[in-house]
């Protein structure tokens, strides 16, 4: 273990640390500290692990419940596909994802910079608002949303005035999201002043501090940002139920539901279709898990 | 100053939303599914015959008429719609196989130019949810598919069409020998005396309550047959949870698994001789003489250690089939189901019978979901009432029910049905109840009673210690109070 260097000072001895070095908890305090990491990461890994076995299972293994198959059955993943009709669906869920996303990271990013970094009459009120939207839970919403997107309290831009089974009913809504817009504003307020003051003196205005200085040093909360949105969009699942009556617009979780009967599941399928509508995600995750981790802790380190 | 005056007024807009959410109680979606089935109360069931002639008609005094009989309406001057919409809630292959036959078949076979377009809208509660906000708008289907109780708020806003102006029509109408075809207590069932005795569906298919039971696991315990007492049940039960079956593919055994559903509130109470609603006073009886019995027997069985709650969606299903539980209570459209657990599982001689009673005869839940047709244009709902009837045609029957598992709704289907009942004895078995059917109330709200029996049921039996008769009174206060709003819409 590594030894403090002890500082002698006129008045008393001080200990200093090294920059890394740490105070020693001993043998057993890290083995119970691991152990606990232990436990946790079993408790969080185990329903993968599950998930990925059963999807690999015959239905009499799901019934015995075994813990791992005895012979893996990939041919489960075929069938999972086809039953689920999973192809036209995975496509819907890439473009409708992909809109969210886009629509997303436009507001939030305007809408963020507005609050963190301009000011303007009534702008604490108006940021109060949007928080306060967070508290307000979805089934809530639910019903006015889908009178909304029906034309029934005005009409919607487009034929009939209705997005009913339109790809806008499942992108629109959320292309606007408290959450972003918090994450995006905290990280646009942290912004040295002196910068700002900088692209003054260079003739800049908002607009294009935003693009040229802001943006470029904004990697790690916009992916933060494109990773919730990429979750949220992928896995949704009440709201295009509501809102398509046909299979042109449906995603891949409306999908998954047909593994679900009404008198008895088939769970081994289940669970292979939830594997490859898990599959986007994970890449998602880990191309950008760098970024999403540095974007969490520098949006909340300052007040 | 100012970031106080912040702080007040985030607080002011926080407390104005969350009492803004705070209003009276109007149908709202209801959450769920379940196999279970609003109806008229049926009388006392007829005797058992060789094959099942009546689930018994309705004998309970209807409600006074709220809405006078319906203008005639001159069918012979309207011609069909030539596109209409279904929307239904069945998954899985081999409904979807066979739904798409039927449909393709009476695309291509209906005198009239006729074109369904079928389409999968969710479950139930979704269904519900979405039907909703369009009621009276031109967005609706042409056919929904809906629980009598969901009928019955659609109706609150006079939105679904009386098919009484129909039925009896000389050229579009549905013969007599047709109408007595179906088995009375199903075709009853969509009358609703609420509305003046409005016509307002017509049920496709039923299922019913069942108790499924492991017999080579019964004949390791020392018995020949399904206990038919509660008596008899609890012995069982209590003999199976220390005395796991030989050919069990999991370990631990367990007599009775219990799910927290109405359904099995509704059978366990009726099996007690018990009813959970009085269609003479239009009042739900939760806590009648025979609910308290029956909640207390299942209560004990708990303490004993007999029972447990089902803890994962189908997990009775999973255990039934894997030998470690010896009794189960469900769906009778969940025959295949069960029969696909226990042969890839431990593959067992198993069957079903009627839930252990204290009353003279059995008395079988009966539910299912009926079709009804939103109100539109007479072209459109002519075109529905088309289908509905194709639907219901003792053919379509027999090819609806064979892939489905649900039982048929024609008494001459069963004929018809020989071969697939020959193949599927438990099927069989389980359609001869028919003659005992008893149904569950088909009152605006009862979804939302629903919700209050499950939490009732789980106090119950989570809490050994629970007073079983005050959890049960407090329930139908409070299933009295939903029924009394829901009904005050009707003013």
């Amino acid at each position: 273990m590594d030894k403090a260097l002890s500082v002698s000072t006129p008045k008393k001895k001080v200990k200093v640390y090294a920059v890394g070095q740490k105070q020693g908890i001993g043998f057993l305090g890290k083995l119970i500290l691991y152990l606990i990491l232990i436990l946790g990461a079993f408790i969080f890994i185990f329903p993968f692990f599950w998930m990925v076995s059963t999807s690999l299972m015959t239905l009499g293994e799901t019934i015995t419940r075994v813990l791992v198959p005895r012979v893996p059955q990939w041919t489960n993943f075929a069938e999972a596909i086809r039953q689920g009709n999973f192809g036209k669906y995975f496509t819907n869920s890439i473009l409708i994802t992909l809109g969210t996303m886009a629509g997303l990271l436009f507001t939030s990013i305007l809408a963020g910079y507005a609050f963190g970094r301009i000011e303007f009459k009534g702008k604490n009120i108006l940021f109060a608002i949007l928080l306060s939207t967070m508290m307000i839970p979805e089934s809530v919403t639910l019903i006015p949303n889908y009178m909304l997107i029906r034309g029934d309290i005005i009409p919607m831009p487009g034929p009939g005035g209705s997005w009913l089974n339109t790809y806008w009913a499942l992108t629109v809504p959320f292309m606007a999201n408290a959450f972003s817009i918090f994450l995006l504003r905290q990280f646009f307020a942290q912004v040295p002043k002196e910068l700002w003051d900088a692209a003054r003196i260079d003739g800049a205005d908002h607009f294009r501090f935003l693009i040229q200085v802001v943006l470029p040093i904004s990697k790690a909360p916009i992916m933060t940002v494109l990773l919730f949105a990429f979750t949220g969009a992928w896995n949704a699942f009440q709201w295009p139920l509501l809102v398509t009556t046909r299979d042109t617009w449906r995603p891949i979780m409306v999908g998954l539901w047909n593994f679900v009967n009404e008198a008895g599941p088939q769970t081994h399928l289940l669970m292979a279709g939830a594997v490859i509508t898990l599959i986007p995600i994970l890449i998602m995750y880990f191309l950008t898990q760098k970024q999403f981790t540095q974007g969490i802790a520098t949006t909340g380190l300052k007040g | 100053m100012k970031r106080k005056s912040f702080a007040f007024l985030a607080v002011v807009m926080i407390a104005a939303m969350v009492l803004g959410a705070c209003t009276t109680p109007t149908p709202a979606p209801a959450p769920v599914e379940p196999p279970a089935a609003p109806a008229e109360p049926t009388a006392a069931p007829a005797e058992p015959t060789a094959a099942p002639a009546e689930p018994a008609a309705p004998t309970a005094e209807p409600a006074a008429p709220v809405e006078p009989a319906p203008e005639a309406v001159d069918w012979t001057a309207v011609t069909p719609a030539k596109e209409i919409v279904f929307w239904h809630q069945h998954t899985g292959e081999a409904r979807e196989a066979a739904m798409k036959q039927i449909v393709d078949d009476f695309n291509a076979t209906n005198e009239y130019g006729i074109t369904l377009t079928a389409e999968y809208a969710g479950g139930y509660g979704d269904i519900f949810t979405k039907m909703l906000p369009i009621l009276n708008t031109a967005d609706v289907p042409d056919i929904v598919v809906g629980y009598q109780n969901q009928i019955a708020t659609y109706q609150l806003a006079d939105s679904m069409f009386d098919m009484n102006t129909v039925i009896d029509d000389p050229v579009y109408g549905m013969p007599k020998a047709d109408q007595e075809d179906f088995f009375p207590g199903f075709f009853a069932q969509d009358v609703y005396p609420l509305y003046g005795n409005q016509r307002l569906g017509l049920a496709p298919n039923r299922s019913a309550e069942v108790m499924y039971y492991n017999l080579d696991w019964l004949k390791e315990l020392g018995y020949e047959a399904p206990p038919t007492t509660p008596e008899e049940f609890k012995e069982m039960a209590c003999k199976a949870a220390s005395t796991p079956f030989s050919k069990a593919k999991a370990e631990g055994s367990i007599g009775y698994e219990l799910s927290i559903d109405t359904s099995r509130f509704a059978s366990w109470t009726y099996a007690f001789g018990g009813d959970i609603y009085d269609g003479t006073t239009n009042q739900f009886t939760t806590d009648s003489e025979g609910a308290v019995a029956a909640w207390t027997y299942l209560q004990d069985l708990f303490k004993e250690g007999c029972a447990r709650l089902v803890t994962e969606a189908y997990g009775d299903q999973t255990n039934f089939g894997n030998g470690t539980l010896l009794f189960a209570v469900g769906s009778s459209s969940g025959l295949p189901y069960y029969g696909d657990a226990v042969s890839e599982g431990a593959d067992f001689e198993w069957s079903v019978a009627p839930i252990p009673h204290t009353t003279p005869d059995p008395v079988i839940d009966v539910y299912g979901a009926s079709v009804s047709i939103p109100k539109s244009t007479p072209e459109r709902q002519l075109a529905a009432w088309i289908f509905l009837k194709y639907y219901t045609s003792p053919d379509v029957q027999a090819l609806w029910a064979s892939a489905s598992g649900y039982f048929p709704v024609r008494q001459s289907v069963a004929e018809k049905m020989a071969d697939y009942m020959a193949e599927n004895p438990t099927f069989k078995t389980a359609y001869d109840l028919l003659p005992y059917g008893y149904f569950e109330p088909a009152v605006p709200g009862y979804d939302f009673v629903r919700d209050e029996i499950e939490l009732t049921m789980a106090a119950i039996v989570d809490d050994t210690t629970a007073d079983v008769k005050g959890e049960l009174t407090a329930l139908n206060e409070k299933a009295n109070q939903i029924l009394a709003e829901q009904l005050e819409q009707l003013q």
